[in-house]
């Protein structure tokens, strides 16, 4: 593997873990929301948490190759910044989906 | 509880444990001025492989018997928010680790020679393994509490 | 089951709570001349390697018991306020080690947190008909951490070569 295509696999990785984790976020809040999106999910992976995990996975899978094989140079962030993009997607998304619980606790 | 759901059960207990034993051993690892990038691999490797074995696991559980068995006796009981606040946030926060274990892992295995010499790559693998041992103390943690509220 | 549990448990213990005690006590010998030379940074090196060693013992085991109340149904112990004590004691052992690792604290903040934590942790294992909330046992904790950090540094002032 030549090092400017690993540099740019790496990055690739990075930038689609934080896509994926945004992903994950959303439709955590969105399926508890909208009762027909965790139906969907049920109907169609037979669980709506396995249905969030196999389209993470496949979403992670797939934009890994996309970012990857684009012809540019690079993958559009430096990786450094990419882990700490990460790093900051993660808390985020943790409070919100803490948080979102929390919330609807209270609601109801 | 069958034989097999207490075997998954415990396995994703453990391993989930021994996970965070892992990423807690690489954050720790990566402090020091001379890096043993054979122990930071073998540890990121070892921890990734946990927490998939882990999400396999606790998923079985979790798909073929927390929801009818053990859900509505938490959320009857003195206190359902272990279920609706607690399990709900952990079932889905958990989901993160395993990526951000494979960033951790692939970083590492590609990029170990260059830590000691990049300040900022290491700085930012720092920020990812202690979120990852961090956000997984807390989801151990959480599991405490919702198997405590069972029967209660 | 249980007896290995107890065992894992005991031996965790033993190498987390003895090698903080000879951690503290090599510190302090090697601090007597205010210089730790190799030696006795070699020492210090191989005592923490017990102390984490330990704690990883104690860790599986400890997760060991609560699936075994699991399966018991002995929930109930898991919502202890002693116990919840213990664990916060146990998150602090390992904060501070990240904080020591880091050097973001000194080795003499580090050592007394470290000493109290791994006793506080033995004595709330230890002592089941303790009867009093978890707000009051953090309470009495700091109180000996503070404690234990002065004590420490008496001893520390006493001993060192003039």
């Amino acid at each position: 593997m030549n090092s400017s295509f690993k540099n740019k696999l790496i990055n690739a990785f990075v930038i689609s873990a934080i896509i994926t984790l945004i992903f994950i976020t959303a439709i955590t809040v969105i399926a508890d929301l909208k009762p027909p999106l965790k139906n969907w999910l049920k109907d169609n992976f037979n669980h709506h948490w396995i249905g969030k995990g196999v389209l993470s996975v496949i979403l992670f899978t797939a934009i890994t190759i996309i970012i990857a094989l684009i012809p540019k140079k690079t993958a559009g962030l430096k990786l450094t910044s990419a882990l700490l993009y990460l790093f900051w997607t993660t808390v985020l998304g943790t409070f919100v989906i803490f948080g979102f619980f929390i919330y609807e606790y209270l609601k109801h | 509880m069958s034989l097999i759901l207490k075997i998954s059960l415990a396995s994703h207990v453990i391993l989930g444990i021994i996970a965070i034993i892992f990423f807690y051993a690489v954050w720790l690892n990566l402090f020091k001025q001379k890096l043993n990038l054979k122990l930071l691999k073998f540890s990121s490797l070892t921890g990734l492989i946990a927490f998939l074995l882990s999400w396999l696991t606790g998923g079985y559980y979790y798909v073929v018997y927390y929801g009818n068995a053990v859900r509505p006796g938490i959320k009857g009981g003195q206190f359902p928010w272990a279920h609706t606040i607690v399990m709900e946030a952990k079932e889905h926060i958990f989901l993160f680790l395993p990526f951000l274990a494979a960033i951790s892992f692939i970083v590492l295995w590609f990029f170990g020679q260059t830590i000691a010499t990049d300040a900022k790559l290491k700085k930012g693998l720092l920020f990812i393994n202690a979120v990852i041992a961090v956000i997984g103390t807390a989801i151990a943690l959480s599991g405490i509490i919702i198997s405590g509220a069972i029967r209660q | 089951m249980q007896i290995l549990l107890t065992a894992g448990h005991i031996i965790g213990t033993v190498l987390g709570v003895g090698g903080a005690t000879f951690a503290e006590i090599f510190y302090l010998k090697s601090s007597r001349d205010g210089v730790i030379d190799p030696t006795e940074s070699g020492f210090l090196k191989t005592t923490y390697f017990i102390m984490r060693t330990g704690m990883i013992f104690l860790l599986i085991s400890g997760f060991g018991y609560l699936i075994w109340y699991r399966f018991t149904g002995q929930e109930a112990l898991m919502y202890n306020p002693r116990f919840w004590a213990k664990l916060t004691i146990i998150l602090i052992i390992l904060a501070n080690a990240i904080l020591l690792q880091a050097k973001k604290i000194s080795l003499n903040i580090g050592s007394a947190i470290s000493l109290t934590s791994w006793y506080g942790a033995l004595i709330l294992g230890s002592w089941r008909t303790l009867e009093t909330g978890y707000l009051q046992i953090l309470i009495f904790y700091i109180t000996a951490v503070f404690a234990v950090y002065f004590a420490l540094k008496i001893i520390k002032n006493k001993i060192r070569i003039k």
